[in-house]
């Protein structure tokens, strides 16, 4: 790790250890979280949100990078802020818009947490890709329906994929705007939301993206979330394993702390392994996104590993806590279903090792 | 008269038995409390549970493993399990009904008359509704280092200290706990059976939030609780073998296909609604869990069938747990993979025209593979009894 991403780690840590008070995210199984905005504002602060804006919207030379530090973090307390899905995706975004001062104002919003921004680009489940949109946008409204939409705040602002006459576009839409009707669902510790546009107006006049750039800066912020997506789960299985090595110390029973049974040990261990290679996977599909050439197969390959590391974690770790793991109380619980949703968005582990096999290099198989 | 008494249910045979009990069901258990894609495995409790077993004990439907003279309805085994099949065809939920499985038997096999005379009629007509108190915060594998202590003070038990997991205490009018009575060099010895009225003063009950947030189970605390040592079953110090009289008859029940059977039909349900039926990866994989499910019913079938034979059960029993519960867990996971976006849901889904809460389901499975005997001490017994495999060596 360079000096920075150790810097970056170390501070997330304290933040977290002193902010992020886990016990205010028990009790609400089933209902909608929105976003903690007095904490979104202090990441603001601290500079960690649009880490992948250039420094000509106000960038500060990060990255990526930088932001898998602390998407990794994250995970590891079970936080639950949106870090992925409005930070560094739309940050990614912005990177490439054409409309410069709809973009600069943007960033500023993005970056001082002021606003939450989200993309809403999916339209059916199962959506791997960018598409060609059926929202259309027509004389500055868009009509249409978006799925699966992570932290939308009714104050909050949408980047929308559309198409129009001219082809496909990304336009901004304020989230309390007439003619957008939100309906919420729990997911993970977050929500998630279906939007309906009927005639809704944009902002800004004009889209934020037009053109031949907007499928490959959707693409590109997709892969970025979904590099950070992976490194936040990879986290999630760190921190419960973490959190399971420590009870299995301190649980005593017949005699002794269950931890010095040696089935307990092996599975520690082959948890820890598996955490290892999660780990391998997202930092190479990190370099593979950052030496810029295709970066598909790595990133499925990690988004699949990660998601069900976490998941295979989740299960042993409640396994190995006994009846306490399935108790609300413990903090297991909390990083399965942060775990859940991740795992569920932006692609599942089959459909990722599909895509991994069908754009590996040297793979038998080229369906897909 | 009930509708089973003017029959000999004996005199059946297991084909009549099984049509008579079948439209019985159709025809008496309510359509929206039966298990299905929101609920796969949907439990009653409370006035829920209590007002439908009136119902099946008024039609002489109840207890169907208790013989006759206690108001059971006495069936062979086979009928038994004939009996818990119709359950699971007709989609009926499951109850946790502690006193009709394991307290009613355990009192049949170990209680004193008078006990049988009060506890049986009044478990089978729900006036009293049992919750067990095993389970310690420290005492969980190792439930026979349990504290929870009894002391005899003239014509009663004094009993302090707390049990905990315990289910639906809160719905629950009564507690059946062990309890520390004498300190021996076998630490299985010197635990006791107690019958304990949960109105008695000095009790408090806490009920902890599960994680599909629910509050299924509670810690049961004594303070200086006062119970008459009449509520004593079987042998003072003896509670041990007490409550181990009816271990493996209880975990043939607990390995019943059912649950990971609701699973499956779930299964097919999304795959179904979200048309996955052409995808050949996903396919394989529900044709593996089919077959999984439909050879472990044979397995099931054979051992049941041993012991429908007379034999009683013996330590291999504990397989069908570690196996049935491992299968649900693939089960619920498949479910919520094929569901893609919809697995990370918490709550319900609409997908299609199927209503399902797949977080629920996913939630629910977990704990199967720690209660009653956690998978980890079911493969011990497998290695140590069925396998012969040495012990650890003694230390030096
Ligand atoms: C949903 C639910 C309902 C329950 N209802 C009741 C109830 O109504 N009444 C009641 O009395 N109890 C109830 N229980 C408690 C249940 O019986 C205990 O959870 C169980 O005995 C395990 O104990 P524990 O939870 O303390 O786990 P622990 O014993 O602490 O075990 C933790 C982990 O260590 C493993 N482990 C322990 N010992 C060994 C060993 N020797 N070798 C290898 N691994 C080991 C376990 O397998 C487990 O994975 C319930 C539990 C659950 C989850």
């Amino acid at each position: 790790m360079d000096d920075i991403s150790v810097m970056l780690r170390d501070s997330a840590a304290d933040f977290l250890a002193g902010r992020h008070d886990r016990s205010r995210l028990k009790g609400s199984i089933g209902k909608p979280q929105l976003v903690d905005r007095a904490l979104w504002r202090e990441m603001g602060e601290l500079g960690w949100l649009g880490l992948e804006l250039p420094e000509s919207l106000g960038g500060t030379g990060m990255g990526l990078r930088e932001s898998t530090v602390l998407a990794e973090q994250f995970g590891r307390s079970a936080f639950a802020a949106p870090y992925v899905a409005s930070s560094v995706m739309p940050a990614s975004l912005l990177s490439f818009a054409g409309h410069a001062s709809a973009a600069a104002e943007l960033s500023v919003a993005l970056q001082d947490g002021g606003k939450v921004l989200t993309l809403a680009w999916q339209e059916a489940v199962g959506e791997l890709g960018f598409d060609a949109p059926r929202t259309r946008l027509q004389d500055g409204r868009i009509s249409g329906l978006k799925r699966f939409v992570p932290a939308v705040e009714c104050d909050g602002l949408l980047l929308v994929s559309v198409r129009d006459a001219a082809g496909t576009a990304v336009v901004v839409v304020a989230a309390d705007a007439k003619g957008l009707t939100i309906e919420h669902q729990a997911a993970g510790l977050g929500s998630i939301a279906t939007l309906r546009f009927d005639s809704t107006p944009i902002l800004f006049d004009a889209p934020l993206l037009v053109g031949d750039i907007v499928s490959a800066a959707l693409q590109r912020a997709l892969d970025a979330g979904r590099i950070a997506l992976s490194a936040q789960l990879e986290g999630l299985a760190s921190g419960m394993l973490d959190r399971t090595v420590e009870y299995v110390k301190g649980r005593v029973q017949f005699g002794r702390p269950i931890g010095s049974f040696q089935v307990i040990q092996h599975r520690c261990v082959d948890l820890y392994i598996a955490a290892q290679l999660a780990g391998a996977s997202w930092r190479n599909a990190l370099r593979a996104y950052e030496r810029g050439g295709d970066a598909a197969a790595a990133i499925s390959a990690a988004k699949a590993r990660c998601a069900d590391t976490a998941q295979r974690v989740g299960r042993e770790a409640i396994q190995m806590h006994g009846a306490m793991g399935f108790t609300e109380e413990a903090d297991i619980g909390l990083y399965v279903r942060s775990g859940l949703q991740a795992y569920a968005w932006l692609g599942t582990p089959l459909q990722h090792r599909r895509h991994f096999m069908a754009r590996a290099p040297g793979a038998a198989a080229t369906h897909v | 008269m009930s509708e089973t008494e003017s029959v000999d249910l004996d005199r059946l045979s297991d084909e009549e038995f099984r049509q008579g009990f079948r439209s019985w069901l159709a025809a008496n258990y309510p359509r929206e409390l039966r298990q299905d894609s929101h609920r796969p495995f949907r439990r009653l409790r409370g006035d829920a549970a209590v007002n439908w077993l009136k119902r099946v004990h008024e039609a002489g439907w109840r207890a169907p493993a208790w013989p006759r003279e206690y108001g059971g309805m006495g069936l062979s085994f086979r009928k038994q399990l004939i009996y818990h099949d119709e359950l699971e065809h007709a989609g009926v939920a499951r109850i946790i009904d502690l006193g009709e499985t394991q307290l009613g038997p355990t009192l049949i096999l170990c209680g004193s008359e008078a006990q049988k005379a009060h506890y049986l009629p009044r478990i089978l007509a729900c006036d009293d509704v049992w919750c067990q108190g095993y389970s310690e915060p420290n005492a969980g594998s190792d439930l026979a280092s349990l504290r929870t202590s009894a002391v005899r003070e003239g014509d009663e038990f004094i009993v302090n200290g707390q049990k905990i997991w315990t289910t639906h205490a809160t719905d629950s009018t009564h507690i059946f706990a062990l309890v520390r009575t004498g300190k021996f060099a076998k630490k299985q010895q010197g635990i006791s059976f107690l019958l304990i009225d949960l109105q008695a003063p000095g009790i408090s009950v806490r009920p902890i939030v599960n994680l599909a947030g629910e509050d299924e189970f509670c810690e049961v605390f004594f303070d200086n609780v006062r119970v008459p040592v009449s509520q004593l079953v079987g042998e003072l110090d003896q509670g041990w073998s007490v409550a181990k009289a009816l271990l493996g008859y209880e975990r043939i029940w607990i390995g019943s296909p059912a649950l990971a059977g609701k699973a499956l039909e779930l299964a097919n349900t999304l795959v179904r609604e979200l048309a996955l039926t052409a995808d050949a990866g996903v396919m394989d994989r529900l044709a593996e869990l089919t077959a999984d499910l439909h050879d472990y019913r044979l397995l099931y079938t054979e051992i049941c069938d041993v012991v429908a034979d007379g034999d009683k059960p013996g330590p291999g029993v504990s397989m069908l747990k570690v196996y049935a519960s491992e299968l649900l867990h693939r089960l619920s996971e498949f479910n919520q993979e094929v569901a893609a976006e919809y697995g990370g849901i918490v709550g319900d889904a609409r997908i299609g025209a199927t209503l399902t809460d797949l977080h629920w389901q996913l939630m629910m499975a977990r704990p199967v593979t720690i209660f009653a005997g956690a998978n980890e001490i079911q493969r011990d017994i497998l290695a140590k009894t069925v396998l012969g495999l040495p012990g650890e060596p003694a230390k030096a």
